[in-house]
């Protein structure tokens, strides 16, 4: 089953020197457990790409079908409406929400998709990323690390048919983000999701399926 | 490891149930409750509300009284009040309109115990079924068991008010001497129902029979007395009697019925009110100058909330009902805090002007409430709801890119709204849609000129080369705009709350300085033309020379020239009560030392001419020219004369004077009492008691206690004000707060750098309070300086008088200033000190 279906992606904006080219043209598709790196060097457009495929930006021209939803012709809302308990996110900079506990941040995602026991499913969760005792701790009291664990717990406790990872350990440790990639590849191999993951390591990169690369705007 | 979501209703699953978006807008505020920000825009809000619910709720409790006593509020469905004996043609009318009538008659006095103690009263004596409508209490002993009165005061007996039982140490069963009689206190007066909304009672009450009023010989011809018709009977019965006197040619008669009465009396208050009001709208103004800058802050931080939520599948609709739930339960919050506090705070402000109230004013109702909660949302409406709502529309790539620029609704929309939330604060706040407006303006021409000030002051002091002082001011030179919000913020608190001690203080002062030492002290007053020479010699005979007695005639003004008084309106609200009322007229041939003739000329002494003389300012007011043609109605006999000088006459010399002079031959025959005003050095109780002993129908006035009195009620309504502009002071310090914290990430950075390059947290913090300290001594000066100079407008200008500059106001202002701001300040930017410099640069807070 095809998850994300990309047809000659474009992204462009206006600024005061002109017009600023971000992605050209660009298709590519995943299926269904597929687990896809997108690499390249800074500026080359992999963020704007992960962004438009999950429809957290549009394009300015070209397609994109997500779970069988064409986002090219939603809008903002509709958009959201096919995210919402089928995608789960991972950020470099973890975006956990500083006023709720660890808990509340798992709990978010269930509760925004309606799904009951919400608490019961987030401690289980929490409780496999290794932080069942710092469940009611608030991101400021949780290390580096440990705020990339809630994070993990929150992509995966909806159980995503696809999740987006955004250089997920670009603000860690080499060992800790080792042990958090480990964490994130067994966690997505269990549900069976699909994985985009922007990356600059190419170690990481070397342990997907595909290797897609950008430069320039473009796949190479 | 999976989960039971249905994995193909996603797209279906996202809008969310209230009671989800419920809890999560209570979750986030929980949690967020602890951020600063989110207790500045807390901490405003109730300081807005506490300040307009405690004004909220006097006012409440005021008008409550009225309302309660309204049935009973003139003991009668309707009165006929006269400056005359009232006719046997009225109770003719009012016989055969099927209504009860009854007398009251109102004069001051003074009683004498059997001690020689004297006291000033308010005599009321009152013939029998006295009231018409309601009942008067009575005490056996002073503060006793409360029982009605059965009647009237019998003859040769009094109800007196129990004040007199402090002054005199009277008692029930003491005898006390009234006029030429001699009466027995029977009662202590606990409620008089149509006393409820006699708002300023100057003198303590003294109830009588009217039976005894002849005996006495208190009033005689042209005696100030306040005669009064007590009707009552069937509705129609009233409205017809009403007419009639309405449209009877006799103008010296007022008919009133309850409902007509109230506005008069409430207008005191609806003034004191209005001026609680603007204190409390100064407080909500600068409170949303507070709000707005919170406001800034929590919604930067719900720009990254709005885009995770929708990143994970939230529509926008919800994230919207997310925020305005949230900012909902901030209004209930705010709301029901706030009016506690308010509540709380209304009981200083019923004590701190208790003395204007003739009862206890009863428990206020949770009216004010509404008041409350409308001040809370309206304020957030306008100074929160606008940054907020534009972040739920933050772009949700924000997710992903850091860099993007924060999206600000326009500043347009903004001020447009803070202004529009003003207009209506204010305009509710002060009853007053005009005064709204103005007050809007002014207050932004005032934020406006103090922020110019502060911005030209901050410029100089940046120029400075001190090592010691160059980093704090640095600060300010980086944040010119913001700092001078805070310094204009701070400084009109405290520039309302210096302004007001002054007045209480320094003007009052010196409109009681600037009466002369040997300035008259006692006025006497109701003295008998059969009495003018016996009161001379009395006089003489004290050593109290050159003293004269003016005769003082009652007239109504009815027209002037052809224009009947009232007809095509009035200039004012004073104008109308300065004509309509009854006129104390006098007549002289000679000028008087004390008033200088500016327009036209005075009188041959002997002239044989109907001419007026009147006092300038009252001239002015009620439209009267040199040479107009004046008709007043004395007793039932017209008077004309042509006005041939205006006057200017000196008032605070304390001696007699008059509004409208005549000549002689105008005037000498009509029916007058005498008046005089004499300065007694020693012996002054000696003096009144002789004077009443005898002279009974002769009322000694003591102008100190007069002017205490006055003094009192203004110093009470100025503490009163200057009370609630206490909240205005906090929410100035609230402005600066939120200002600090503002600019809290900046400051986290420089002080993250400087502490990277070796600066220990006391340089930190000792650089820190001298920004503070120059900000206060700013706010300080500004404040404290402008006080002084209005004040000084106030008493040289407006009042002519001579003004003293109050150092030690102006010092406390400044040293105020500095105080608060450093303490505030400081306690703001805590945090910035204790943060780890690897934390802030790695996080970039």
């Amino acid at each position: 089953m095809t998850i994300i279906q990309a047809i000659n992606l474009s992204k462009q904006v206006v600024t005061a020197e002109g017009t600023l080219k971000i992605l050209q043209e660009v298709s590519l598709s995943l299926d269904s457990g597929e687990v896809i790196a997108v690499v390249g060097p800074s500026g080359s457009g992999k963020s704007t790409l992960l962004a438009l495929l999950a429809g957290l930006d549009s394009a300015s021209s070209g397609e994109i079908n997500l779970l069988g939803q064409p986002m090219h012709q939603l809008d903002e809302d509709g958009r959201a409406a096919v995210r919402a308990g089928q995608v789960g996110f991972v950020f470099q900079s973890f975006q956990l929400l500083p006023g709720l506990t660890a808990l509340e941040n798992v709990m978010l995602p269930l509760e925004l998709a309606s799904v009951g026991d919400a608490r019961a499913l987030a401690e289980s969760q929490l409780q496999l990323v290794g932080l069942a005792s710092r469940q009611q701790h608030l991101p400021s009291q949780l290390s580096g690390g440990e705020q990339q664990r809630v994070a993990l717990a929150r992509a995966f406790v909806i159980a995503p048919k696809v999740l987006f990872a955004d250089e997920p350990t670009g603000n860690l440790d080499r060992a800790t983000g080792d042990s958090i990639v480990d964490l994130m590849f067994t966690m997505r191999a269990e549900q069976n999701s699909a994985l985009v993951l922007v990356t600059h390591d190419q170690r990481l990169a070397s342990r997907c399926d595909r290797v897609l690369t950008v430069t320039e705007g473009r796949l190479q | 490891m999976s989960t039971s979501i249905d994995q193909g209703a996603g797209a279906k699953n996202t809008q969310l149930s209230r009671s989800t978006e419920f809890g999560l807008a209570v979750r986030q505020l929980r949690r967020e409750f602890r951020l600063p920000e989110y207790l500045v825009l807390i901490f405003a809000l109730v300081l807005s509300v506490a300040a307009v619910t405690s004004v909220g709720f006097f006012a409440n409790r005021v008008e409550r009284a009225m309302a309660a006593q309204a049935a009973t509020l003139l003991a009668a469905d309707a009165t006929v009040a006269s400056p005359q004996t009232i006719g046997d043609v009225v109770r003719k009318q009012a016989d055969e309109a099927g209504l009860t009538v009854t007398d009251v008659i109102e004069f001051p006095s003074v009683i004498l115990n059997a001690d020689g103690d004297t006291a000033l009263v308010s005599v009321k004596a009152v013939g029998s079924g006295y009231p018409l409508r309601g009942q008067v209490l009575l005490h056996d002993k002073l503060y006793g068991e409360e029982s009605a009165a059965t009647g009237v005061p019998s003859a040769g007996e009094v109800w007196l008010d129990p004040r007199l039982a402090g002054s005199l140490s009277s008692e029930v069963g003491d005898k006390i001497s009234l006029g030429e009689l001699e009466f027995l206190v029977a009662a202590f007066i606990s409620f008089e129902p149509d006393r409820a909304g006699d708002v300023f009672q100057m003198a303590p009450r003294l109830i009588m029979s009217a039976d005894d009023l002849a005996a006495s010989g208190l009033l005689g011809e042209g005696s100030r007395a306040r005669y009064k018709l007590l009707v009552a009977g069937s509705e129609a019965g009233v409205d017809g009697f009403g007419e009639w006197i309405n449209d009877g040619d006799d103008a010296s008669l007022r008919f009133e019925t309850v409902e007509q009465s109230r506005p008069a009396v409430q207008s005191a208050l609806v003034n004191v009110r209005r001026f609680l009001g603007l204190a409390a709208a100064v407080a909500v103004l600068l409170s949303g100058a507070a709000v707005a800058l919170s406001a800034r802050q929590i919604a930067e931080r719900d720009m990254d909330t709005s885009a995770l939520l929708r990143a994970f599948g939230a529509k926008s609709s919800s994230v919207v009902r997310i925020v305005l739930m949230r900012l909902a339960l901030i209004a209930a919050m705010a709301a029901l805090l706030g009016s506690l506090l308010g509540y709380l705070a209304q009981f200083v402000l019923s004590s701190l002007l208790a003395q204007w109230f003739a009862t206890a004013l009863p428990a206020p109702s949770l009216l004010p409430l509404v008041g409350g909660v409308s001040c809370a949302v309206l304020a957030l409406a306008g100074f929160c709801l606008p940054a907020v709502s534009k972040a739920v529309s933050a772009p949700v790539v924000g997710v992903l890119r850091r860099d993007l620029p924060k999206a600000r609704p326009s500043s347009w929309v903004v001020v447009g709204a803070g202004v529009a939330a003003m207009l209506i604060l204010l305009s509710w706040l002060t009853r007053d849609a005009a005064l709204g407006s103005l007050l809007v303006a002014g207050l932004l021409v005032v934020l406006g000129l103090l922020w110019l000030i502060s911005r030209a002051l901050i410029s100089t002091a940046g120029r400075v080369k001190s090592p010691f002082w160059r980093r704090a001011l640095e600060g300010l030179r980086r944040r010119p705009n913001s700092v001078s919000l805070q310094i204009s913020a701070f400084s009109v608190g405290l520039l309302a709350l210096l302004l007001l001690a002054i007045i209480r203080t320094d003007v009052l002062n010196a409109w009681q300085k600037q009466i002369p030492d040997d300035a008259p002290n006692f006025f006497m007053v109701n003295i008998q033309p059969q009495e003018v020479d016996a009161v001379e010699s009395f006089l003489q005979s004290r050593n109290i020379t050159g003293q004269q007695l003016y005769p003082m005639i009652r007239g109504r003004l009815e027209a002037i020239n052809d224009r009947r008084i009232g007809e095509g309106g009035f200039k004012d609200e004073r104008a109308r009560r300065m004509s309509e009322r009854d006129f104390n007229l006098s007549y002289q041939g000679k000028p008087r030392e004390t008033n200088t003739v500016i327009a036209g000329d005075w009188w041959a002494a002997d002239t044989d001419q109907f001419s007026f003389s009147v006092e300038e300012e009252f001239a002015e007011e009620t439209g009267i020219a040199l040479g107009d043609t004046l008709h007043f109605k004395i007793v039932d006999k017209k008077v004309s004369g042509v006005v041939s000088n205006l006057r200017e006459v000196e008032w605070e010399s304390f001696a007699v004077n008059f509004f409208v002079v005549g000549t002689p031959a105008l005037l000498k025959d009509k029916p007058a009492s005498f008046v005089t005003s004499v300065y007694v050095e020693d012996g002054q109780a000696e003096f009144v008691r002789d004077v009443v002993r005898k002279f009974p129908s002769v009322t000694v006035l003591e102008v100190g206690t007069m002017i205490e009195r006055v003094t009192g009620i203004l110093d009470r309504a100025a503490l009163a004000v200057q009370y609630v502009f206490l909240f205005t002071l906090a929410a100035g310090v609230l402005v600066l707060v939120a200002a600090v914290l503002a600019s809290r990430r900046e400051r986290f950075h420089e002080a993250a750098i400087l502490r990277t390059l070796g600066a220990s947290r006391k340089y930190l913090a000792a650089s820190m309070s001298r920004e503070f300290v120059f900000i206060g001594l700013l706010a300080g000066l500004m404040a404290s300086t402008i006080a002084a100079v209005l004040a000084w407008a106030i008493v040289e200008l407006v009042m002519n008088l001579e003004y003293h500059f109050n150092w030690v106001l102006w010092v406390i202002g400044v040293v105020v200033g500095v105080v608060a701001i450093w303490i505030a300040g400081s306690v703001a930017s805590r945090p910035v000190l204790r943060q780890s410099p690897l934390a802030v640069i790695r996080s970039q807070v």
